[in-house]
C-alpha cells in the first residue's frame, strides 16, 4: 500500500514539476512580451518634444510629504537628508521620522539641521506608536524630523503620514537615493489622471555607481557577482515583471524603497499595518477597499522615476533580505486572503494574487521537490538520464532567454549602462543565475516558510556613500 | 563686444542665439542644463545671462535661485525665456531680481536688440 | 504518466528541437542586443546632426530647403519636425517663417498626414502628435476630417490637442467644445490644457473677447458638463485671461452650489487681484471653497475679522489652520486676536493659534 502511495507521488510529482515549469515559464514570457509592447509603444508616444512640453507644465503640480522612515541610520541619514532636501521640485518638504533609533540619528540630525521644536497640531487620522516630539529645522523650513517610539517601518510611515501636510505622500528608505527628478515624474501622474492612488518607479542598484553631490553621475555594473546577480534580478522583475502586471491591473508591490501615495487613500484604509510586508500589504488592501466600493482606481508602475538603493553585499545580508521579503509577502498573503482566487476582485484577484500564491509562495516547494525526485526517479529506474538532460537544458535555457529578454528591455528603453563590457557580463550572469544563485535563493525562502512565525526586520550594514567615489 | 551665457536644453536655440549674437560681435558661452550652467557662470562671469525656465532636470528658477544666492554669479543680469505669460511666473522671476522676461515665441532681431539696448544702458 | 510522452518516438526529436532552438535563441538574442545598441547610437548621432544641419540651414540661407537633403527615412523626418518645431515654439519673425516654409518644401506635412492614416494606432497618434506642433492653419480641416474618422480614442484626444492651438473665433471653440463632450472626460489637466491652448491661441490673435462670448454661451448649456466649465476658468487663471473678469463673477453667481466651479472662480479672480467674491466664499457653506477663500483672507477681509476668528472653531480641520494662518498674516489686529486665542480655553484654537504665530514669527 504504502509502495503504492509512494508511487502515486513520484508520478504525480513529475506532472506538478512539469507543469508547474511550463507555468511559470510561459508567465514570464509572456510578462516580457507584455512589457516590450508597452515600451515600444511608450517610445513612440513620448518624444522628446512632448515630454518636455509635460514638463513644462512645472507650474502645475501637486505638493509632496517625501517621508523617511529612520531607524539606527546614522551613518548615512545626514547624507540622504541632504539629498532630499535638493531634490527639484516645487513645493516639498521632507519628513524624518526617527524610529526610537538607539543610537544617534537624532542627535546628528538636530546638530546637522539646527532643529527647533514645533508646535504645529498633529492629525491622528492612522495609528501608531507614541510621538515624543515633533522638530522643524532652522535652516531648511521644509525638513520636519518626528521622534517617537519605535514602531517598525510600518509603524513610522504611519506617523509620517499624520505629521504630513500635503496630499500626497512618498515613502522612501534612508539609504536610497532619489534622481533628481524622480518626484518630479511620478506625481505629475497624479495630476494626469484622477484615478490614479498610487505609483512605484523602478529601483536601480547603486552598487558600482559614482556618486556625486548626492546625485549619480555614472552607471556601472558593481564588481561583486552577488551585487550584479541582484542588478539582473531587479531588472527582470521591475521592467519586465512590474510593466507587465500593470497592463493586467495586477501590480501589488509597490516598492518601500519608493512610492508615491495618495494621502486620502492610504488614510482611508487606516495606514499601514505594523507588519514585514508593509509595501506589499497596503497595496493589496488599496485594491480591496476601491474593488469593495466601487471605486474607479488605478495603481500603476512606472518606469521612468528612478531610485537607487545599496544592495547587499555580503551572502549573509542577501539571505537575511529575502528572508525578510518571503515572509512579508506570505503575511501579506495570508492577511488579504480574501483576494485568493475571488472573481469579485477580477483580474487582481485571478491573475495578480494567484501569481504569488502558485507562483511565488507555492514555486519553490515544487521547485524543491523537483531537485529531490530527480535522484529518487533516477535510483527508482523510472528516469532516463537523457530526458532528464533534456529537460534540465531546456528549463535552463529557456529561462536564459527570460533574463536576456528583460536586459534587452532595459537596454532598449532606458540605454542605463553604456559599456558593451557590462552588458555582455549581465548577458553571461543571465545564464550563471541557474548555476548556484537561484538554488541558494530557493532555500532561504524555503527557511522563510517554515520559519514565518518569527517577526523582525534585521540589521544591515550600511556602506557609506563617498562623496565623490563609488559606492563599493 | 560683450560675453552672454545661454543655458537651454535645446540645442536648437543655441545654434540660433548664437548665430545671431556672435554675428553682432559678441561671445557666447553655452551650458546645455542647470549644474553646468551655474559652473559655466562662475567660470565665465557673462556680462549677460540668457535663462531657458523649461529645463528638464533643474528649472530656470532653481537656477535663477542659487545663481543669486552665490556672490560669485550675485551680480550677473538674467533674461528669463519663457513660453508661459502667467502672472505667477513673473512674479516669481522679478522676486528674484530678474532683469528682464522673454516671452516665447520671440523675435531673435528684437532680442538681439533689447540685449544691446540693455547693455549700453549699463554702461 | 509522463511515460506516455516519452515513450512516444517523436517526444526526443522535438525536446532536442525545442532544446536547440533556445540556445540558438539566446545567442541571436545576445547578437541582437548588442547590434541593436550600436545602431540605436548611430542613429541617434545622426538625428543630432541633421537637425544641426536644419538650424544652421535655418539661419544661413534663403531658401534652406535647397540645401538640405530630402528626408526619406522616418528617423530622417523625426529629426526634422524636431529641428522645426524647436523654431516654431520659441521663435517668431523671418526665421519661423522660413521654418514654417521648409515643412512643405520638404514634404514633412505630407508624410505625417499619410502616416496619419496608418493601421497602427500609436504611429498615428504620433504623426497627429508632429502635426499639432507645427501650429499650422492649413492643418485645421485635415485634423476635421481625420477626427471623423478616427477610431481610436487616444488619437482622438490628440486631434483635438491638435486643433485647440490653431483656433480662432468661438465658433471653433463650440466646435472644439463639442468634440470634447462626445468623449468621455480624460483628465482636468488636459481640458485644462486645451482650453489653455485655446485662449493662448485667441490672444496671439488679438481675439481675447472670443473665449468670453464661448464661455458666456456654455455657461447654462446642461450638456457642457460642470467639470469643463471648471476647466475652462482654470484654463483663464492659467493663461492671464484679464478680460474674464467680469464673466468670472457671473459664473460665481450663477454656481451656487458647485464648489469646484466656485473654488476654481475664487482662485482665478484672486490671481487677478479682484476679491469681490471672497467674503463670500468665506462664508459658504462648503468647506472647500471656505478653505479656497481663506487662503487669500489676509489680502482683502480683514475687515471680517470676527467671523475669521469664528472659523478657528470650524468643523473641517484644514479651515481651522488655514483661518489662523490668514490671521496670523492680516496685521496687528490678527496677531492680537491669535494671541487672545492661544490663551483661551478651546484646547485646538489655543494650539493652532500658537502654532499660526510661530510661522508668521519665522
Amino acid at each position: 500500500m504504502k509502495l503504492f502511495l509512494l508511487w502515486a507521488a513520484v508520478h504525480a510529482s513529475q506532472y506538478v514539476l512539469f507543469l508547474y515549469f511550463l507555468a511559470i515559464n510561459s508567465v514570464y514570457t509572456a510578462l516580457i512580451l507584455l512589457a516590450l509592447r508597452d515600451i515600444v509603444r511608450h517610445a513612440y508616444l513620448t518624444t522628446s518634444r512632448v515630454a518636455r512640453r509635460q514638463l513644462a507644465s512645472e507650474f502645475y503640480f501637486k505638493p509632496v510629504s517625501v517621508i523617511v522612515p529612520a531607524h539606527n541610520e546614522a551613518a548615512v541619514i545626514i547624507q540622504s537628508v541632504q539629498a532630499l532636501l535638493n531634490l527639484h521640485y516645487p513645493e516639498f518638504e521632507v519628513i524624518v521620522v526617527n524610529d526610537g533609533s538607539t543610537d544617534d540619528t537624532l542627535e546628528r540630525l538636530r546638530r546637522e539641521f539646527g532643529l527647533l521644536p514645533s508646535v504645529k497640531p498633529v492629525r491622528l487620522q492612522v495609528p501608531h506608536e507614541a510621538i515624543r516630539g515633533v522638530y522643524r529645522s532652522e535652516a531648511y523650513r521644509h525638513l520636519i524630523v518626528v521622534d517617537k517610539v519605535n514602531g517598525g517601518k510600518a509603524d513610522a510611515i504611519n506617523a509620517g503620514v499624520n505629521v504630513s501636510s500635503y496630499p500626497l505622500f512618498c515613502s522612501i528608505d534612508a539609504d536610497s537615493l532619489l534622481e533628481p527628478d524622480a518626484l518630479l515624474k511620478s506625481s505629475k501622474l497624479f495630476l494626469e489622471d484622477d484615478e490614479l492612488i498610487a505609483t512605484g518607479g523602478i529601483i536601480r542598484i547603486l552598487n558600482g555607481c559614482k556618486v556625486q553631490d548626492g546625485a549619480v553621475t555614472e552607471i556601472g555594473l558593481p564588481r561583486g557577482f552577488l551585487e550584479a546577480m541582484q542588478v539582473l534580478e531587479y531588472t527582470r522583475a521591475f521592467l519586465s515583471g512590474r510593466t507587465g502586471w500593470n497592463a493586467l491591473k495586477s501590480l501589488l508591490i509597490i516598492s518601500g524603497a519608493f512610492g508615491v501615495f495618495r494621502k486620502d487613500m492610504v488614510v482611508a484604509v487606516n495606514g499601514y499595518r505594523k507588519t514585514v510586508g508593509e509595501d506589499m500589504d497596503l497595496v493589496m488592501r488599496l485594491h480591496r477597499h476601491c474593488r469593495d466600493r466601487a471605486i474607479p482606481y488605478k495603481i500603476l508602475f512606472v518606469p521612468d522615476p528612478v531610485c537607487w538603493t545599496q544592495a547587499p553585499f555580503k551572502l549573509g545580508m542577501l539571505l537575511k533580505q529575502r528572508n525578510r521579503w518571503h515572509r512579508g509577502m506570505i503575511d501579506a498573503l495570508l492577511t488579504n486572503r480574501a483576494m485568493i482566487l475571488n472573481r469579485k476582485y477580477g483580474a487582481t484577484s485571478l491573475i495578480g494574487v494567484s501569481y504569488f500564491v502558485f507562483v511565488e509562495l507555492l514555486g519553490p516547494l515544487i521547485e524543491l521537490l523537483g531537485y529531490l525526485s530527480v535522484p529518487v526517479l533516477y535510483f527508482t529506474g523510472l528516469l532516463s538520464g537523457r530526458f532528464f538532460v533534456m529537460l534540465l537544458l531546456l528549463a535552463v535555457f529557456w529561462g536564459i532567454s527570460i533574463n536576456i529578454g528583460a536586459v534587452f528591455l532595459d537596454i532598449y528603453n532606458f540605454r542605463r549602462y553604456k559599456k558593451t563590457s557590462d552588458i555582455l557580463r549581465l548577458c553571461v550572469l543571465s545564464a550563471a543565475e541557474f548555476f548556484g544563485y537561484r538554488q541558494l535563493m530557493l532555500l532561504e525562502r524555503l527557511r522563510a516558510t517554515v520559519t514565518f512565525r518569527k517577526k523582525d526586520w534585521g540589521i544591515q550594514d550600511r556602506q557609506i556613500l563617498e562623496d565623490k567615489g563609488t559606492a563599493t | 563686444m560683450a560675453k552672454i551665457l545661454i543655458i537651454d536644453d535645446d540645442e536648437t536655440i543655441h545654434l540660433i542665439c548664437r548665430a545671431y549674437l556672435t554675428k553682432a560681435g559678441h561671445t557666447i558661452e553655452e551650458a546645455y542644463d542647470g549644474p553646468d550652467g551655474l559652473l559655466k557662470a562662475e567660470a565665465f562671469q557673462p556680462d549677460l545671462l540668457l535663462l531657458d525656465i523649461n529645463m528638464p532636470r533643474m528649472s530656470g528658477f532653481d537656477v535663477a535661485k542659487k545663481l543669486k544666492e552665490n556672490p560669485a554669479t550675485k551680480g550677473i543680469p538674467i533674461f528669463m525665456m519663457t513660453s508661459l505669460k502667467q502672472e505667477s511666473n513673473i512674479q516669481r522671476g522679478y522676486g528674484l531680481g530678474i532683469e528682464e522676461y522673454i516671452t516665447k515665441p520671440a523675435n531673435v532681431e528684437h532680442l538681439k536688440l533689447r540685449i544691446e539696448k540693455f547693455l549700453q544702458s549699463r554702461k | 504518466m509522463l511515460d506516455i510522452f516519452t515513450q512516444s518516438p517523436h517526444f526526443y526529436d522535438y525536446v532536442t528541437a525545442a532544446v536547440l532552438l533556445l540556445g540558438v535563441f539566446n545567442v541571436a538574442e545576445v547578437l541582437f542586443l548588442l547590434w541593436n545598441k550600436a545602431r540605436v547610437e548611430s542613429s541617434e548621432l545622426k538625428r543630432q546632426g541633421l537637425k544641426r544641419l536644419a538650424s544652421t540651414a535655418l539661419i544661413t540661407a534663403t531658401d534652406p530647403a535647397a540645401l538640405l537633403p530630402r528626408p526619406a527615412k522616418e528617423e530622417e523626418f523625426a529629426a526634422y519636425s524636431e529641428a522645426i518645431a524647436s523654431v516654431l515654439d520659441s521663435f517668431e519673425g523671418e526665421i519661423a517663417v522660413k521654418a514654417a516654409q521648409l515643412i512643405s518644401d520638404l514634404g514633412i506635412d505630407d508624410h505625417y498626414r499619410r502616416l496619419a492614416r496608418h493601421r497602427v494606432w500609436y504611429k498615428r497618434g504620433n504623426a497627429i502628435d508632429i502635426l499639432s506642433s507645427f501650429k499650422l492653419k492649413s492643418n485645421r480641416e485635415f485634423f476635421l476630417a481625420v477626427f471623423r474618422s478616427e477610431t481610436s480614442l487616444d488619437v482622438r484626444y490628440r486631434i483635438i490637442y491638435g486643433l485647440s492651438r490653431l483656433a480662432r473665433e468661438h465658433a471653433d471653440i463650440r466646435a472644439l467644445a463639442r468634440m470634447l463632450s462626445g468623449l468621455p472626460y480624460l483628465t482636468a489637466k488636459y481640458t485644462e490644457d486645451i482650453f489653455y491652448n485655446i485662449i493662448t491661441a485667441l490672444k496671439a490673435t488679438g481675439s481675447e473677447a472670443e473665449f468670453g462670448i464661448f464661455m458666456r454661451e456654455i455657461m447654462n448649456d446642461k450638456t457642457v458638463l460642470n467639470l469643463v466649465k471648471r476647466d475652462c476658468i482654470t484654463a483663464c487663471y492659467a493663461a492671464a485671461c484679464e478680460k474674464g473678469r467680469g464673466l468670472l463673477k457671473e459664473y460665481y453667481a450663477a454656481f451656487p452650489d458647485e464648489p469646484e466651479i466656485l473654488i476654481a472662480a475664487v482662485k482665478a479672480l484672486a490671481r487677478m487681484g479682484d476679491f469681490s467674491v471672497t467674503p463670500a466664499a468665506i462664508r459658504h457653506p462648503d468647506w472647500r471653497v471656505r478653505l479656497a477663500a481663506l487662503k487669500y483672507a489676509h489680502l482683502c477681509c480683514m475687515d471680517m475679522l470676527p467671523e475669521i476668528r469664528a472659523l478657528l472653531r470650524d468643523p473641517s480641520y484644514h479651515v481651522r489652520l488655514n483661518a489662523a494662518l490668514a490671521l496670523a498674516k492680516g496685521g496687528e489686529k490678527g496677531l492680537a486676536a491669535l494671541r487672545q486665542e492661544a490663551a483661551g480655553p478651546d484646547a485646538f484654537a489655543a494650539s493652532t493659534a500658537a502654532y499660526a504665530l510661530s510661522q508668521e514669527a519665522a
